[in-house]
């Protein structure tokens, strides 16, 4: 019975940040340091609780999403291009191998400065910087899973007929899914780390600035409660995208397969 | 009459560090319709090169292959290869679906329920019945080859190339493809090349052995095996025909 119980992860999870949580509270409630600068927890939910249904948070946050979202979408077809044509050619995976070496080690953010100066600032800053993030870890990946895939796959492919592009569509894409999803999880950490980022030097273009921008504003006007609700707005997507939309994915196909690297 | 596969004077070599190894020296065969020929001989004496060449995945260097009176230049659905590793499923398709895919992507003029009763069909002659929606990865290694030679079968090849099909299972398991692959063959119309280094196996399946030589990378000897079928592996005369067969490729 006890051995069941600790076995599942999630209540280990939620076990562990509960005793963060009454950990957090002591140190707030010892007052050892200021109260506005380390709230007590029921002052930062009360914020966090305003924030939710005054809708601000909301809609920072469906902007970043929706910026991530497009980032990412746009980041996948470069990079399946890009190492589509490196499999074809011997040429352009020479370019493309540059490319990377050259580009994957910057930071998107060290690219802000030059980004400003190129396009000034806005959405369309902020989601270069995106896919930026995401192109050349995914690229990597999916050139790593297409190069590791079994001789005797093609040989099967050719042996059944299949043309060249019914060789990549039935079976490279498939047997390079877990580097494909190994690439995403590594291009989503990036990208959701680089939008806040962004966000928080570009500030309000439009109508909404993103939970980066909201971090920020509560900030400039010293509400360190609603920070704290932000950032815990931020853990919380980071936890669900990473631990379990890609968890559950992976279970239901690579792990399930038996495919996992 | 011709022949269905006919190997003349084929010669094959591959590059080593520049330098020219030769794998294959003036091999020349012939293999009629509805035949079986075993393949035999030490590891690294060219048998997976010449199926591979015979398949169409390697060019050779010397002579022709013909089959079916053509020259052989690219792999076709004609001539299907069975293989070694257990891997050549695909992991992401459940059984039935490895045995469809053939069937799938070539779009033949039949509907999705009819190509999967056939799949089913194969799947029956070769005992997998029951095991059509496990993964590869939730089977054992003689029902991942099973699966392997269904789907093989269900493109109706005029020539089955098997390269050490059971090479990797465990003697008990071994013999029971075996007989199932027996048992096909009198339903199937098919020829096969049958790779393996088991000379028991050779003589239990096959109509002809074709020994292969290290040293001279070529066709050692050539031995009619016509024993009665079914063979019996513990007839004198079974025991006879292994150890002549043992005696003809000793180097
Ligand atoms: N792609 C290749 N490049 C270079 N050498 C190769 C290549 N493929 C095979 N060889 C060489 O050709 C020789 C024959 O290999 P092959 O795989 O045909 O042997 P085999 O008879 O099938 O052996 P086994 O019984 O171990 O499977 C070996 O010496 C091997 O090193
Ligand atoms: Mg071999």
């Amino acid at each position: 019975m006890t051995n069941k119980f600790m076995d599942n992860k999630f209540i280990i999870r939620l076990f562990w940040i509960v005793i963060l949580g009454i950990i957090w509270q002591v140190i707030a409630l010892s007052e050892v340091f200021n109260l506005t600068s380390f709230p007590r927890i029921e002052t930062l939910l009360a914020s966090l609780i305003k924030d939710i249904l005054n809708g601000d948070i909301i809609i920072q946050t469906l902007y970043s999403l929706s910026l991530i979202f497009k980032g990412l979408m746009l980041g996948l077809i470069i990079s399946i291009i890009l190492s589509g044509i490196s499999m074809i050619s011997k040429v352009f995976e020479g370019f493309v191998d540059t490319v990377i070496a050259i580009a994957h080690p910057l930071p998107g953010i060290a690219l802000l400065p030059l980004v400003i100066l190129w396009m000034g600032i806005g959405e369309r800053a902020i989601i270069f910087i995106i896919v930026h993030s995401v192109v050349w870890p995914l690229t990597l990946n999916l050139l790593a899973g297409f190069r590791a895939i079994p001789n005797i796959y093609k040989q099967i492919g050719k042996n059944y007929g299949l043309n060249s592009l019914k060789i990549i569509r039935y079976i490279l894409v498939p047997a390079s899914l877990p580097y494909f999803i190994t690439g995403l999880k590594i291009g989503w950490a990036r990208a959701w780390r680089a939008v806040i980022s962004a966000e928080m030097v570009f500030g309000a273009a439009g109508s909404a600035g993103g939970l980066g921008w909201f971090i920020f504003k509560k900030r400039v006007f010293m509400d360190t409660s609603g920070l704290f609700g932000g950032l815990i707005v931020i853990i919380l997507i980071g936890i669900m995208i990473e631990d379990l939309f890609f968890d559950k994915f992976e279970k239901m196909t690579i792990k399930k397969w038996g495919m996992s690297i | 009459m011709r022949c269905l596969l006919e190997i003349k004077e084929v010669s094959k070599s591959f590059k080593k560090d520049k330098r020219k190894v030769k794998v294959l020296n003036d091999v020349s065969f012939s293999v009629k319709k509805r035949e079986f020929v075993s393949v035999v001989g030490p590891s690294g004496c060219g048998k997976s090169t010449l199926l591979s060449l015979i398949a169409g995945f390697d060019e050779y260097d010397e002579g022709n292959i013909y089959f079916k009176g053509e020259k052989v230049i690219a792999p076709s659905p004609e001539r299907v290869m069975v293989f070694q590793d257990f891997n050549q499923l695909f992991p992401w398709k459940t059984v039935i679906e490895n045995v469809l895919f053939p069937l799938n992507v070539n779009k033949k003029e039949t509907t999705l329920n009819e190509r999967k009763d056939l799949a089913k069909k194969y799947l029956k002659m070769v005992k997998l019945e029951g095991y059509e929606d496990y993964y590869p990865n939730e089977i054992s290694g003689g029902m991942k080859q099973r699966t392997a030679i269904a789907r093989a079968l269900i493109m109706k090849p005029e020539i089955l190339l098997m390269d050490e099909p059971f090479g990797s299972l465990d003697a008990q398991t071994r013999m029971q493809l075996q007989t199932t692959l027996i048992e096909l063959l009198e339903e199937i119309e098919t020829t096969i090349v049958f790779v393996t280094h088991d000379i028991e196996e050779a003589v239990v399946l096959s109509d002809r052995i074709i020994a292969l030589g290290k040293s001279s990378n070529s066709i050692k000897d050539v031995m009619v095996n016509n024993l009665d079928r079914p063979r019996d592996r513990l007839s004198n005369k079974f025991i006879e025909k292994v150890k002549k067969v043992y005696d003809k490729i000793k180097e």
